[in-house]
């Protein structure tokens, strides 16, 4: 099997992994954060009325677009932990 | 680069002029459906006809550009030319990261068939120049660490120029331009320069320079401002941006799965799986690509921002073609095909999304107002009759308010409008009693109250979000006549309650509304964050039972009025159900409250006077609920209301 080949299929199977935990938690996480808090401008918008968390679109957000930043260090580090163990 | 390709970029600057040749000059808008945007864009347009001034006496959102596009010859000209100039830029680029010819003349090609189908001009005018100068940012300091200060302060003055006339984009230059002043130098030369002396003083220096070059290109908008004196208006105008992401916020997962979203995330995701990919387990150049890819990845993640907010997925569309096009570049695998393949299905695909709003026409603004007057009028005539019935029949010639969005009327009826010109933009309690100031101010008489809009865009009831301006209407207005789903509200001449006037029977449906209350999620979050509140010093509470029937008895032996009151209830379990409590008044009205299950132990604080039959003062009679045993019920009398809602 070709060395790019290996990694591809690496990081689909932490892809999958990470689609499916994202998907099975994905309503325990919304309901963990707290829904925003009227201020003093008592604008009262959709995330107020219905009790969204205001910020949990733009974390989820954050974590998929840096996924394959995970998905690439978790390949290097079983690289080297292969490479290591050769060593020892 | 430029010198040697200098004739083909005349060239393709002269094409691209040609091509926008049949555009210049054609600024009216005839909005095909006037909608809830439709009629927002109207009415701002209708403002700058009548010469309002942004900021001061009208809220406008997308800085004075769009605002003074229609009479102004000398903006006419630039936005003419800018499309252009934004097209030559792209091929320019596309020159520079691709050595074959025939591929950049095909990239440009692609890209401006795909934004002149899905995009429309005026939506890339106005991302086109973020995108382009995020690129331009990315080349300049790909050639060089340190920008010369010559450089930077045109970088600044740029800067400052988009911010005067495109508000938001100036914001989002400034971010891109100091990320790359951040980071070019460790890109450069490594992480180990963030322990050089060297790094700091010229990343210093490189700051104050373009912070001067932004005042400088900020100079002569500031100058309108004081002309027009409205230099406080529009700081005042600032402060409250972040307004706008409180009540315009709506869930983004039901828009994601849009063709246009995945889309974008495609490219976000490709692109850094790419980079990342080179970077963590390849060999790894920081050529050009690399910096327009990671320009173009910022801007896009800045405009996500927005789109997480308010779905506006469609128009950064253009963005994500940029990365698959520099993708596509980069890999050059069967390059050709894919490119071919994409324009074919560009030109035979039956989608046209540019221009979904409106069409364009050559006509002057007074003539483009009546034509699309005269075209509303023609398709929805109860407007007609609303207008013939107030100032014909009722021999009205003051001013009107519209409520909650229709600010069509302002032009039916030829008069200067509000400062929001519906109840979504005027959200915030600031923005509600500039509002109710305007009713107050021109003496307004009659309230043109669209009873089919229970509710503005996202599900929110006016009477949640435009609370006080509810209030204020309902309790100084009562209807006099009925036109299709319109009610003509009259000033009260005496105290009348507008929930017993009988016209309201003749709309069920709207009397419901304003009876079954639902409160959402309110009570809840009032009671998470509030309820160190509620006992502080003058607040007195007036029973505290552990069943509605005692509550009940303390009813019947005492006159409890409802002005003030916060009805609070714990309960010491967490039901997943809503609640539903209701009021009886001695006057024997009736309204539900109905409400999301609060925590266990954390109260559900109910503040009556925000619910519509207490807009006006009332005496309770009899509460029941839906709540089980094990409760705590309170009623208190808070005087100074500043924390709760």
């Amino acid at each position: 099997m070709g060395k790019n080949k290996s990694i591809f299929i690496e990081g689909a199977i932490y892809f999958f992994i990470f689609g499916m935990v994202f998907i099975f938690s994905f309503k325990s996480i919304r309901g963990f954060m707290y829904p925003p808090e009227i201020g003093k401008e008592k604008i009262v918008g959709f995330a107020h009325y219905f009790g969204y968390p205001f910020y949990f679109d733009t974390i989820v957000f954050f974590v998929f677009i840096f996924s394959p930043v995970i998905v690439a260090f978790l390949i290097l580090l079983r690289k080297k932990l292969v490479k290591f163990k050769r060593n020892v | 680069m430029f010198r040697k390709n200098f004739y083909q970029i005349v060239l393709a600057f002269g094409i691209f002029c040609l091509a926008s040749l049949n555009k210049f000059n054609v600024t009216c808008r005839i909005y095909k459906d006037i909608g809830f945007d439709a009629q927002a864009l109207l009415a701002w347009d209708y403002s700058s006809y009548l010469n309002l001034i942004p900021y001061k006496e009208v809220f406008y959102p997308y800085g004075a550009f769009s605002y003074y596009i229609n009479h102004n010859t000398l903006f006419q000209i630039v936005i003419f030319f800018l499309s252009p100039f934004l097209y030559t830029i792209f091929f320019i680029l596309f020159q520079a990261i691709s050595k074959n010819k025939f591929f950049s003349i095909l990239a440009i090609i692609l890209f401006y068939s795909f934004v002149e189908k899905f995009i429309g001009q005026a939506t890339f005018n106005r991302y086109g120049i973020i995108t382009v100068l995020s690129c331009i940012t990315a080349f300049l300091f790909y050639r060089n660490t340190y920008l010369s200060k010559k450089i930077i302060f045109i970088l600044g003055l740029s800067n400052g120029i988009i911010f005067s006339f495109l508000h938001d984009q100036g914001v989002y230059g400034f971010l891109i331009i100091l990320l790359f002043i951040f980071i070019n130098p460790i890109l450069k030369n490594g992480i180990k320069n963030l322990f050089a002396k060297n790094y700091y003083k010229n990343v210093t220096k490189s700051l104050a320079v373009f912070l001067v070059g932004i005042f400088v290109g900020l100079i002569p908008f500031l100058v309108y401002l004081f002309y027009n004196e409205s230099i406080s208006d529009f700081f005042v105008y600032l402060s409250r941006f972040s307004d706008m992401s409180l009540y315009a916020k709506t869930a983004f997962f039901p828009y994601s799965r849009s063709l246009e979203n995945l889309f974008t995330f495609a490219s976000i995701f490709l692109t850094i799986s790419y980079v990342t990919y080179s970077i963590f387990l390849k060999k790894f150049n920081l050529d050009l690509i690399f910096y327009l890819q990671l320009s173009l990845i910022t801007v896009l993640i800045i405009l996500e921002q927005k789109n997480l907010i308010r779905s506006m997925a469609q128009q950064i569309t253009f963005i994500s073609l940029l990365l698959f096009i520099l993708l596509a570049l980069r890999y050059k695998i069967k390059l050709l095909y894919f490119f071919i393949i994409v324009i074919i299905f560009i030109y035979i695909s039956p989608l046209n999304v540019a221009n979904r709003i409106y069409i364009k026409e050559k006509l002057s603004q007074k003539e483009c107002l009546n034509k699309n007057i005269n075209n509303f009028l023609t398709n929805h005539e109860e407007y007609g009759l609303v207008k013939q019935k107030i100032k014909k029949n009722f021999g009205y010639k003051g001013k009107i308010f519209s409520f909650p969005q229709d600010p069509i009327f302002y032009l039916i009826f030829s008069q200067i409008p509000p400062y929001y010109s519906n109840n979504y933009d005027s959200s915030s309690i600031n923005a509600q009693e500039k509002q109710i100031a305007y009713m107050e101010k021109n003496n307004v008489d009659y309230i043109i109250y669209n009873t089919n809009v229970p509710a503005s865009q996202d599900g929110v009831p006016n009477y949640v979000r435009t609370s006080e301006e509810t209030k204020y209407i309902l309790n100084h207005f009562s209807p006099k006549e009925k036109v299709d789903n319109f009610f003509i509200l009259e000033r009260n001449k005496k105290n009348d309650d507008f929930l017993k006037n009988k016209m309201l029977d003749t709309m069920p449906n709207f009397k419901r509304s304003l009876l079954q209350v639902d409160l959402a999620n309110i009570p809840r979050a009032e009671g998470l964050y509030k309820k160190k509140y509620l006992f502080i010093d003058k607040n007195k509470t007036l029973f505290s039972f552990s069943s509605f029937e005692e509550v009940n008895q303390y009813l019947k032996k005492n006159i409890v009025e409802s002005l003030d009151k916060f009805l609070v209830i714990t309960n010491n379990k967490k039901i997943k159900k809503d609640e539903v409590i209701t009021i009886k008044t001695k006057d024997k009205l009736i309204t539900t409250i109905r409400f999301y299950a609060c925590e266990a132990n954390i109260p559900c604080i109910i503040n009556l006077s925000r619910v519509p039959l207490f807009y006006k003062t009332r005496i309770l009679n009899s509460v029941s609920s839906t709540y089980g045993k094990n409760i705590n019920i309170k009623l208190l009398d808070i005087a100074n209301i500043p924390h709760f809602w």
